[in-house]
């Protein structure tokens, strides 16, 4: 094992703990990163010089966020990091890597993939205007960059990230024309067994609402997004949608975050020739992984080896005590 | 890049497809390439994950229609 080619795709929290196990074992793993300094997207730092105050960009999560920084830098001098690095393809048991425009092929007999999540998107009507955002990224426009993505911002979708990303901006003073969840208060309710056996997860979702009503951010539930209102040159101007009655509503905002859940980033694992199966509570595709996170393949060709990891680092999409913690999800972004 | 873009002006670009709208980016963290900008050479960025550095020179849209091809 120690001198076989080992390859970690993602340095967040689920690739940087990979590593750290291969070292621990005795194996010199590659670490390839897309972002500069590890962390993933979850914990990601802000650039010099802006100040990283772990307590105010990562909460709850501080401690963590300080632990994963600290491993991130000790595995760079353990091992072969490669951060600013973008795997773009993989064949046979080649990994076809970019770092500012110069190219490589890395040979593996063994590769982690550890690629996070990013948000589930559906389409809505104006949704191409200027200033509409993912929620992740108005979230990490927020912590990384310490800018609100527009000075009245709708959060629209579902999930736990929209209370939560919505309370940060209000936390940190930007304004907020409301939240816009799709999904019903029943469906809430219907949850609420599965979200008991995860207090903390219940707890947080808790303390987020209390937050939001406490800063005066109307929470709008059951709703249908219509249209974001908008101008080819300008921009968005507005959301229009159907409140839980059904009744037509508008409100007046310049940005829109938008976000229903996450998915996992699996295109290096279908390009490995993973089978997938349908996820019925998620409606996603994930990959078949076997308790011990290892791939199932579905080519009868000699495929790669591809496990595929994941850290409990985020509310997940869906809180579901049914499902194993290690390799539930991918929702580590 | 992005940041400070925006700081200065609504919008990035244009999109390449349907009706061209103004664009300001979309995901800021580097996978919806929503946010070419181009290096006076040509090169490609991605405005959300380009540092903003002491000389960088870009411009706002390719000189040529060559943003199919460039890495």
């Amino acid at each position: 094992m120690a001198d076989e080619q080992l390859i970690v795709v993602g340095a967040g929290p689920a690739g940087l703990r990979a590593a750290q196990t291969l070292v621990a074992a005795g194996c010199s793993p590659t670490l390839v990163d897309e972002s500069r300094a590890g962390g993933g997207r979850i914990y990601a730092r802000p650039p010099a010089p802006l100040p990283l105050d772990a307590r105010a960009l990562y909460g709850t999560e501080a401690a963590r966020a300080t632990a994963v920084h600290a491993l991130a830098h000790l595995l760079a001098g353990q091992i072969d990091y490669r951060p600013d690095t973008t795997a773009w393809n993989l064949a046979g048991r080649n990994l076809y890597v970019v770092r500012n425009g110069q190219h490589e092929t890395l040979p593996f007999d063994a590769l982690i993939i550890a690629a996070g999540a990013t948000d589930r998107l559906l389409p809505i009507a104006g949704w191409q205007y200027a200033g509409c955002y993912s929620l992740g990224g108005a979230q990490l426009l927020l912590k990384t960059q310490a800018c609100a993505i527009g000075r009245r911002v709708a959060f629209v979708g579902t999930g736990p990230l929209l209370y939560l990303i919505a309370a940060q901006y209000a936390a940190a003073g930007a304004g907020i024309a409301g939240v816009f969840d799709t999904s019903p208060w029943a469906a809430r309710v219907r949850a609420l067994p599965e979200l008991l056996a995860r207090p903390s997860t219940l707890l947080k979702g808790i303390g987020l609402e209390r937050a939001l009503r406490r800063a005066g951010v109307p929470v709008h539930r059951g709703i249908v997004p219509q249209q974001i209102d908008g101008d080819a040159e300008r921009g968005v101007t507005g959301l229009r949608w159907l409140d839980a009655d059904g009744r037509a509503q508008h409100i007046e905002c310049d940005a829109v975050a938008l976000g229903f859940h996450l998915r996992p980033e699996a295109q290096l694992a279908d390009l490995a020739r993973c089978a997938f199966d349908r996820d019925p509570l998620t409606g996603l595709w994930m990959p078949r992984i076997d308790p011990t996170g290892a791939a199932a393949c579905r080519a009868s060709t000699s495929p790669a080896t591809a496990r595929s990891c994941s850290a409990r680092s985020r509310p997940s999409a869906v809180a579901s005590s049914r499902r194993s913690r290690h390799c539930a999800t991918w929702a580590t972004t | 890049m992005l940041t400070a873009l925006l700081a200065q002006r609504a919008t990035l670009r244009h999109a390449e497809f349907g009706a061209g709208e103004a664009r300001a980016g979309f995901c800021a963290m580097g996978a919806c390439q929503d946010c070419w900008i181009w290096r006076e050479d040509g090169t490609r960025l991605r405005a959300c994950t380009t540092p903003a550095t002491d000389g960088l020179r870009v411009t706002l849209a390719a000189k040529d229609r060559t943003w199919l091809t460039n890495s």
